[in-house]
C-alpha cells in the first residue's frame, strides 16, 4: 500500500513534474514561435509594401508623357474624326508599349472621347468618369492626385490602378481634359499569393479588402460596416455596388483577431505610404503556429498516461526516455528553424534578383520611352518643317473683328514682309487688311458659313504696299459650338491676278478683232440695211421736191412723205446704234442679261445677211427663262459667230431648205442652254470632240477664229460649249451660261 | 408719146423703198405698180403695153437676178433696171450681160433713175414693134395647111419643085399649086422675101410657142 502510495505519489510527482516541465517548455516554445511568426509577418509586409510602392508609381511617367503629346489636346479641341483617330493611335501605342489595360482620354466634363478599348464591348468611349477622384484631381491640375488610384472598374468590373494627368491645350492655364492609364493589378496580386504562412490583405480606409491571397475575401470587409458606411462607400463608387460582405473577423485584445469559426490570428498591420488609411495586414494563424509546438507534446502526454496506468516503476526510465526524445525534438525544431532561415535567405536572394530585373526592365523602359519621345519630337519637327517649307502661308488666328494670331508659318511671315514671327504675332490680323472693312466681312462670313474658299482679299505688307491674297480657311469650334479660332492658308495671288488681267485684256483684244472681222463678213448685209432707209429718204425727198414744183401740190401727200422720211431716218439710226454697240471696244462687264432679247436683237441684225445667204432663221425661245450673267457684246458676238458658222455649214445645201433654229432652255437650276441648229451635212463623228479645240474650223478655208473666240468668251462666262449631230441631219452647237443670282 | 402710156413695175421687199419709189416715179408721170417679191410679180401675169421693171437685186426668196433669168427665158422683152444696196462688179456684169438696162446703186439721184426708166421704156417699145411683126408672120405661117407647110419648109431650104415632088410623092404640078398658095398666104413678093420671113419666124418659133401656151 505504501509502495502503491509511493508509486502513486511518485507517478503523480512524475506526472506533475513532467506536466510542469512540459508546460514550461511548451510555453517557452510557443512564445518563440509566435515571435518568429511576427518577425515573418513584418518581413513579408515590408517586402510587399516596397513592391506595391513600385507598382503604384510605375505608370506615373507614362501618363505624364501621354498627356504631353499634341494629339491629345488636339482631339479635345477639334473633336473631329481625324483628330480623334490620331489620339486613338497614340493611346493604342501607349497601351501596347506599357502593357496596361486601357489608355483613354477624358474631356473636361468627364466624358471619355478616345480610348484604346474603343472597339471592345465594354468600351470606355462615351462613359463619364467625372466622379472618379483621379479625374477630379487631375482636372484641377492638382499634382497630389497623380499617384495610381486603386479601384474597381465601373465599366469593366475589373480592379485596376488608374494613373491620370491633366491635358493642356497650347498656352492654356486650365486643363482641357485628362489622360488616364488603367493598369492591371495582376503584378501586385502576384505579390500576395506567394507561399505565406498566413493571410495577407491590402485594405482601404474603410477596411475593404482590395487584394488578398484569400480570394473569397476580395472586396469583403475587415469589420462589420454600418448601413451609413455602406451608403458612403457606394457614393464613392470606388469599389462598385457592393455588397462588401463581412469577413467575420473580430478584433480582440492587442494584435489578436478571431474569425467566424473562432480561429485566432496574430495580426500585423503596416500603413501604406501616400495612401492615407490604406494598410497591409498580415494575419498569422495562431493554431498552425502552435501546432508546430504542441504536436510533439500531445504525443508525450499519451505516453505519460500509459505509464501512469501500467508501469509506474518505469516512470523514471520513461522520463529519461522522454528527455532523450525531447532533445531529438528540439534538434528537429532547430533544424526546421535553420531550414526556415535558409529559405528566407534564399527568398531574399530571389527577391533581390527580381528587383534587379525590375530595375533592368525599368531601365529598358526608360530607354524605350526616350526613343518614343524622340520619335514624337522628330515627327513634330517634320510637320513643323513641312509647314515652314510650304510656299503658301498657313495661319491660325482667333475670331472676332480684330483677331489674334496664334500660329503662322514662315511663308506667312515673309508674305507680310516681316522678319520674325514675334513681331507679326504682336499685331492683330486686322492690322494687315488694306481695307479694314474687309476683316469685318471676312469674319462675318467665317462665322456664318464656317469656312471661306479662295476668298480674294487685299492685304498690306509691313511697308504698306498692298497685295492680293487668296484665303481658304475654316472656323474651328469647341464643344459648345463656339468658334475658337480660324485655321487657314493664304496665297499671294498678286502676280496671278496681273497675269489674269493681262490674259483678259488679250482675250478682249482678240474678241474685238473677231468682231471687226465679223463686221467685214457682214459688210454687204450691213450696207444693204443702211442703204434701204437712205434710199427711201432720198427718193421721198426728191419726189416731194417735184410735187412742190407742180401746180397744186397735195399737202397731205407732202405730209405723208415727211413722216416717212423721219421714220426711215430713225431706222437708219437704229442700224448704226446696233452696229456701234456690237463693235464697241469696251470693258468686259458681266451683268444680268435676258438671253432671249439678246438673241432677237442678233437675229434682226443678221437677218439681211441670212437672207443674202438664202438661210432662214427661226427661234424657239423659252419665255420663262432666268436671266443669265454675261457681257452683252461678247454674247452677241458668240451668237453671230455661231449663226455665221451654221450658215457656212449649209452653203453646199441646194436641194433642201437652209434652216437655222436658235433655241434657249433651262439646264438645271444654275444654267441656261442655248442651241444653234443647222440643216447642213453635220460634223464627222470623229471631229465632234475637236470643235472645242483652238483654231479648229469646220470651214475648208476658215481660220478657226470664230469658234476659238466663242470658246474663250464662253469659258470667261464659266460656261461650256459642245456640238452634236442632229438625228435628222445637220449639227447643233450648244453652249451654257450661268444664271444671274442676286447677291 | 407721154409717160402716162407706160407702166413702171417696182419689185422691192422693203416697204419704205417701194413707197418712196412709187411716189418718185409717179411724180414723173408714169403709172407705177409695186410688188414685195419676185413671186408676186410673176403671179401678176403678162402685161400688155409699154413697161419696164425696177428690180431689187437682193430679196428673200427669189432674187432679182433669178427673176431676170426667168423673164429672159420667157422672152417678154421686159427691160430691167436693177437697184441694189450693195452691188459688186461680177454681179452687175452678169446682170448687164443678161440684158439689163442699168444697174443702179442705192441710194441714187432721181435723174439717174429717170434716165434709166426712159431708156428702158424706149427699148420696150422697140421690142414691142418687132414683137408685133413676128406675131403677124406667125399668123401667116399658122394659116398654111400641113401640106402647104411641108412645101414651105422645103422651098425655103432651097429645093427645086421636082425634088420636092419626089420627096413628098406628089406630081410637080401639084407642088407648083401649093407653092403658089404659100407665096400668096405668106404675102411674099419673091422667093428671097419668103426665105427672110421663114428665118424671122423660125428664130422666134420656140418663144412664140411659149407665149401662146
Amino acid at each position: 500500500m505504501k509502495l502503491r502510495m509511493i508509486l502513486i505519489a511518485l507517478s503523480l510527482m512524475a506526472f506533475l513534474s513532467a506536466g510542469t516541465g512540459g508546460y514550461l517548455y511548451y510555453s517557452s516554445q510557443k512564445k518563440s514561435a509566435l515571435k518568429e511568426a511576427n518577425r515573418q509577418a513584418v518581413f513579408h509586409t515590408e517586402t510587399i509594401k516596397s513592391h506595391l510602392s513600385f507598382f503604384l508609381h510605375e505608370n506615373l511617367n507614362s501618363v505624364r508623357a501621354l498627356a504631353g503629346l499634341k494629339e491629345l489636346p488636339n482631339a479635345l479641341s477639334m473633336k473631329d474624326e481625324d483628330a480623334l483617330a490620331r489620339a486613338n493611335a497614340i493611346l493604342d501605342h501607349f497601351k501596347n508599349t506599357y502593357q496596361v489595360d486601357v489608355c483613354y482620354l477624358i474631356d473636361r466634363d468627364g466624358n471619355t472621347l478616345a480610348s484604346s478599348n474603343r472597339n471592345a464591348s465594354d468600351s470606355f468611349v462615351g462613359q463619364n468618369y467625372a466622379f472618379r477622384p483621379y479625374f477630379q484631381h487631375a482636372i484641377k491640375g492638382d499634382p497630389a492626385g497623380y499617384l495610381g488610384y486603386m479601384a474597381l472598374g465601373v465599366t469593366s468590373g475589373r480592379r485596376g490602378i488608374y494613373y491620370s494627368h491633366p491635358v493642356y491645350e497650347d498656352g492654356q492655364e486650365t486643363p482641357a481634359g485628362v489622360a488616364v492609364i488603367k493598369a492591371p493589378i495582376d503584378p501586385m496580386e502576384r505579390e500576395f499569393v506567394k507561399d505565406y504562412e498566413g493571410i495577407v490583405m491590402l485594405t482601404d480606409p474603410h477596411g475593404i479588402i482590395f487584394i488578398t491571397n484569400r480570394q473569397e475575401w476580395v472586396l469583403h470587409t475587415l469589420s462589420k460596416l454600418s448601413s451609413e458606411e455602406i451608403s458612403q462607400i457606394k457614393g464613392f463608387r470606388q469599389f462598385g455596388e457592393g455588397p462588401w460582405d463581412w469577413t467575420g473577423l473580430t478584433m480582440m485584445e492587442g494584435p489578436h483577431v478571431t474569425d467566424s469559426l473562432g480561429d485566432k490570428y496574430l495580426s500585423h498591420k503596416l500603413a501604406l505610404d501616400n495612401y492615407l488609411g490604406w494598410n497591409l495586414i498580415f494575419l498569422s494563424d495562431i493554431k498552425s503556429i502552435l501546432k508546430k509546438v504542441s504536436g510533439p507534446l500531445i504525443k508525450i502526454s499519451g505516453y505519460l498516461i500509459l505509464v501512469w496506468c501500467a508501469f509506474i516503476g518505469l516512470a523514471v526510465f520513461i522520463l529519461y526516455n522522454k528527455a532523450n526524445r525531447e532533445i531529438d525534438q528540439r534538434k528537429n525544431a532547430e533544424e526546421a528553424l535553420r531550414k526556415a532561415h535558409d529559405d528566407l535567405e534564399k527568398r531574399v536572394a530571389e527577391r533581390t534578383s527580381d528587383l534587379t530585373k525590375s530595375v533592368d526592365a525599368l531601365q529598358t523602359e526608360i530607354v524605350e520611352r526616350e526613343r518614343v519621345e524622340a520619335a514624337l519630337r522628330a515627327s513634330e519637327e517634320k510637320y513643323r518643317t513641312l509647314t515652314d517649307n510650304l510656299s503658301v502661308g498657313v495661319f491660325r488666328s482667333t475670331p472676332g473683328p480684330k483677331g489674334n494670331y496664334i500660329e503662322v508659318n514662315s511663308a506667312y511671315i515673309r508674305m507680310f514682309g516681316f522678319e520674325n514671327k514675334k513681331t507679326l504675332l504682336s499685331l492683330y490680323a486686322y492690322d494687315h487688311y488694306q481695307n479694314p472693312d474687309d476683316r469685318d466681312k471676312f469674319s462675318k462670313k467665317m462665322l456664318k458659313d464656317g469656312a471661306v474658299k479662295n476668298e480674294e482679299i487685299m492685304f498690306k505688307r509691313r511697308d504698306g504696299t498692298p497685295f492680293y491674297g487668296s484665303a481658304t480657311a475654316v472656323a474651328v469650334k469647341d464643344d459648345e459650338g463656339q468658334v475658337r479660332y480660324y485655321d487657314g492658308i493664304l496665297e499671294d495671288i498678286t502676280e496671278l491676278r496681273q497675269a489674269k488681267e493681262e490674259a483678259r485684256k488679250r482675250r478682249e483684244e482678240i474678241a474685238h478683232l473677231g468682231r471687226v472681222a465679223t463686221m467685214g463678213e457682214l459688210s454687204a448685209s450691213l450696207a444693204h440695211e443702211l442703204n434701204q432707209p437712205l434710199t427711201a429718204i432720198l427718193s421721198n425727198a426728191q419726189a416731194a421736191l417735184r410735187f412742190i414744183a407742180g401746180d397744186s401740190p397735195d399737202l397731205n401727200e407732202i405730209h405723208d412723205i415727211l413722216g416717212d422720211i423721219v421714220a426711215d431716218d430713225r431706222r437708219a439710226g437704229e442700224v448704226i446704234r446696233r452696229l456701234r454697240s456690237l463693235f464697241r471696244k469696251g470693258e468686259f462687264e458681266k451683268v444680268a442679261v435676258n438671253i432671249n432679247d439678246l438673241i432677237q436683237e442678233v437675229v434682226s441684225l443678221i437677218n439681211t445677211e441670212a437672207m443674202i445667204r438664202n438661210v432662214s432663221i427661226e427661234t424657239k425661245l423659252d419665255g420663262s427663262l432666268a436671266l443669265v450673267l454675261g457681257d452683252r457684246i461678247h454674247l452677241q458676238q458668240v451668237m453671230i459667230n455661231f449663226i455665221l458658222n451654221a450658215s457656212e455649214a449649209m452653203t453646199d445645201i441646194d436641194d433642201a431648205p437652209r434652216e437655222i433654229i436658235l433655241s434657249t432652255s433651262q439646264a438645271g437650276k444654275k444654267l441656261v442652254k442655248v442651241g444653234v441648229r443647222d440643216s447642213g451635212s453635220g460634223i464627222m463623228e470623229n471631229k465632234l470632240d475637236q470643235i472645242i479645240e483652238p483654231f479648229y474650223t469646220t470651214k475648208p478655208d476658215g481660220m478657226g477664229m470664230g469658234l476659238s473666240i466663242n470658246r474663250s468668251i464662253i469659258e470667261a462666262h464659266a460656261g461650256r460649249f459642245w456640238a452634236e449631230n442632229n438625228p435628222d441631219g445637220g449639227a447643233t452647237f450648244y453652249f451654257t451660261l450661268p444664271i444671274y443670282e442676286e447677291a | 408719146m407721154t409717160p402716162a402710156d407706160a407702166t413702171v413695175f417696182v419689185v422691192d421687199d422693203d416697204t419704205s423703198v417701194r413707197t418712196a419709189l412709187k411716189r418718185l416715179i409717179q411724180s414723173l408721170g408714169f403709172k407705177v405698180e409695186t410688188f414685195d417679191s419676185a413671186q408676186s410679180f410673176l403671179e401678176h401675169g403678162p402685161h400688155d403695153g409699154p413697161a419696164c421693171l425696177i428690180l431689187d437685186v437682193r430679196m428673200p426668196g427669189m432674187s432679182g437676178i433669178e427673176l431676170q433669168q426667168q423673164l429672159t427665158k420667157a422672152g417678154l422683152g421686159m427691160p430691167i433696171i436693177f437697184i441694189t444696196g450693195h452691188g459688186n462688179i461680177p454681179m452687175s456684169v452678169q446682170a448687164m450681160k443678161a440684158g439689163a438696162v442699168d444697174f443702179i446703186e442705192k441710194p441714187f439721184e432721181d435723174q439717174k433713175l429717170i434716165d434709166a426708166i426712159n431708156l428702158a421704156i424706149k427699148k420696150n417699145k422697140k421690142f414691142r414693134t418687132e414683137h408685133a411683126d413676128i406675131k403677124d408672120l406667125q399668123r401667116r405661117v399658122d394659116s398654111l395647111t400641113p401640106r402647104e407647110h411641108e412645101v414651105f419648109i422645103l422651098v425655103v431650104s432651097g429645093m427645086l419643085n421636082k425634088q420636092i415632088a419626089f420627096d413628098l410623092g406628089l406630081s410637080e404640078k401639084t407642088v407648083k399649086v401649093h407653092r403658089a398658095r404659100v407665096m400668096d398666104k405668106m404675102k411674099a413678093k419673091s422667093l428671097a422675101d419668103l426665105v427672110r420671113m421663114a428665118e424671122k419666124a423660125g428664130q422666134f418659133e420656140s418663144n412664140l410657142k411659149f407665149i401662146s401656151d
